[in-house]
């Protein structure tokens, strides 16, 4: 295999073609060099790209394979991961100033089960600030790019994540999401994200936003990858008391067994009230392909989406206004200004709202799954509802208009972390400029299996998954080969 | 809260100077919808809702088939 061919391979696949031998660990290690050294810094995704110590590792992994030692499912595979994930003795700055020298003593629990399933570490992947932005802004250190158009956002926070994987470099890569910064760049990039169930993931060793709503998940070509992914990272941790004791299934095992009879339900109010005509059109096609696979549809109602955004809000705007309370006062130069403007509103919201917001989880929590899902097994949802943003419209020009875009972004993404619901997000398309669209579906608590089935049975017939960033006559446009 | 309650917090807490431009800045920060939520709120909290249902409620309502 050349190249090209090694880095066209979905996780899954590197990994399987590992196991069998037909290519070795070092080869795709050095074919994801190459390429992150090639495309790295056009897409502006990696903050540190660790190529002698991923050669060693790989080197390991294809020795352990000659002498038969037991191999893990991600056995020789590269990764690389956003750069909030703790890793004991390496800088790890969270897209942030304040924290660029920062050098944790432990490592993410979710790092250490990746290498301990075989996995290769490439280096670490850009990021918003804090994980603080919808569509990938940075001011300390640039904006990272979309592989489909360079003009474009790749969704954020975990932005270097969704170029990485997009354009090839690595073959999956974890993130984090609070509000949807996992799903926008998934949506944004092509790529599939699983925000698991609160709790589902372990969050031990990593930099937190908002303690209540921040998930763990993977970030991957398709639903199999992202299967494969979730099988390793999700489980009980000692270190993380809020982890569920819950078994974890065997989530690639479960993916099989099509669409039909899966229950569909499509929200009557609240999510297509900001969809632009042509997402609507791609968000359309996808229901019909779900149906062509055995899918029953129906509309559902879904409760006051207003009132569980703002709360979210809330619950957010003050967990993070308490963990950065001590650099706003000491730093406050450190921060972006469009970054301190979302923290700082926590600081002022009385503490008798923060309890409200969560005491009221629950019941809501119960009404949407009452309501949303009482007949359906998943609801399907935009994942974005405009066409990707450029740069140039999320950062310059009228403030109010900045804020409206940045603003819809989260439309139908952030209310889900306040329920705490499993949500993945999944390729259905293109839009007029060639830039990625993408729907949800969300599931009851613990879902996971459901979701990724039916994404996967939805990938059997429609393929969007699979078609690479293209090379065409534009300058915004990368070359992958 | 009681007097003896009062009495425990420190004197510079219990009376927080505020000027008018913090208080508008407050003000600003928390609208829009602030309002909004805040009346949707007090229709719908109840004396018996408290957080750790939240996590039962994850539990209970459990599909992982």
């Amino acid at each position: 295999m050349n190249e090209n061919e090694m880095l066209a391979l979905g996780l899954a696949e590197a990994a399987d073609a590992v196991a069998r031998g037909e290519v070795t660990s070092v080869e795709l290690t050095q074919a994801a060099i190459s390429r992150a050294r090639k495309l790295g810094p056009v897409l502006n995704c990696f903050t540190v790209l660790e190529a002698a110590d991923a050669l060693r590792e790989a080197e390991k992994a294809d020795g352990e394979r000659k002498d038969a030692k037991p191999a893990g499912p991600l056995h020789g595979v590269p990764l690389a991961h956003k750069d909030l994930f703790y890793r004991a003795g390496k800088i790890v700055a969270c897209g942030s100033k304040i924290r660029r020298d920062f050098v944790p003593e432990t490592t993410a629990t979710v790092l250490e089960r990746l290498s301990a399933a075989g996995a290769v570490n490439l280096g670490a992947l850009h990021m918003a600030e804090f994980a603080f932005s919808p569509t990938g802004y940075n001011e300390h250190y640039g904006h990272a790019r979309n592989p489909w158009n360079t003009a474009h956002v790749p969704g954020g926070s975990s932005s270097g994540s969704g170029a990485a994987v997009a354009a090839r470099i690595v073959f999956g890569s974890l993130g984090t999401d609070t509000g949807g910064s996992l799903r926008h760049p998934a949506a944004m990039c092509g790529l599939t994200g699983l925000k698991a169930t609160l709790t589902r993931v372990s969050r031990a060793g990593v930099m937190p936003l908002s303690h209540s709503l921040d998930c763990v998940g993977p970030l991957a070509r398709s639903a199999r990858d992202c299967a494969r992914l979730m099988e390793v990272i999700a489980g009980a941790d000692r270190a993380d008391a809020t982890s569920s004791a819950r078994p974890v299934p065997h989530y690639e095992a479960l993916l099989e067994g099509g669409g039909r009879g899966l229950r569909i339900g499509v929200p009557r109010s609240y999510y297509y009230e900001a969809v632009s005509a042509e997402i609507k059109k791609t968000l359309d096609e996808s229901l019909e392909a779900l149906r062509g696979i055995g899918a029953k549809v129906s509309p559902v109602d879904v409760p006051d989406m207003n009132l569980i955004n703002s709360l979210a809000h809330v619950l957010m705007a003050v967990e993070a206004a308490t963990l950065h309370r001590r650099w706003l006062e000491t730093r406050r130069d450190g921060y972006s200004d469009q970054v301190r403007a979302r923290i700082e509103p926590g600081l002022f919201y009385p503490a008798t709202r923060y309890c409200e917001a969560l005491a009221m989880r629950a019941s809501l929590t119960k009404e949407y799954i009452d309501t949303a899902l009482k007949e359906v097994d998943v609801v399907h949802l935009p994942a974005i509802p405009i066409p990707v943003p450029t740069i140039e419209e999320t950062t310059r020009g009228n403030p109010a208009d900045v804020a409206r875009v940045i603003g819809v972004v989260g439309h139908c993404t952030r209310g889900i972390n306040y329920l705490g619901l499993p949500s993945i997000s999944v390729p259905a398309g293109f839009d007029a400029k060639g830039l990625p669209v993408a729907f949800q579906l969300v599931g009851r608590p613990f879902s996971e299996a459901k979701l990724l089935r039916a994404a996967h049975a939805y990938q059997q017939v429609t393929g969007w998954h699979r078609r690479p960033p293209s090379p065409k006559p534009d300058p915004h446009r990368i070359e992958l080969a | 809260m009681s007097k003896s309650a009062l009495e425990l917090i420190p004197g510079e807490l219990q009376a927080v100077a505020l000027n008018d431009a913090d208080v508008a800045r407050a003000a600003a920060l928390a609208a829009p919808t602030n309002q909004k939520v805040r009346e949707a709120a007090d229709a719908r909290l109840r004396f018996e809702d408290e957080p750790a249902l939240y996590l039962a409620c994850l539990r209970d309502e459990a599909d992982d088939r």
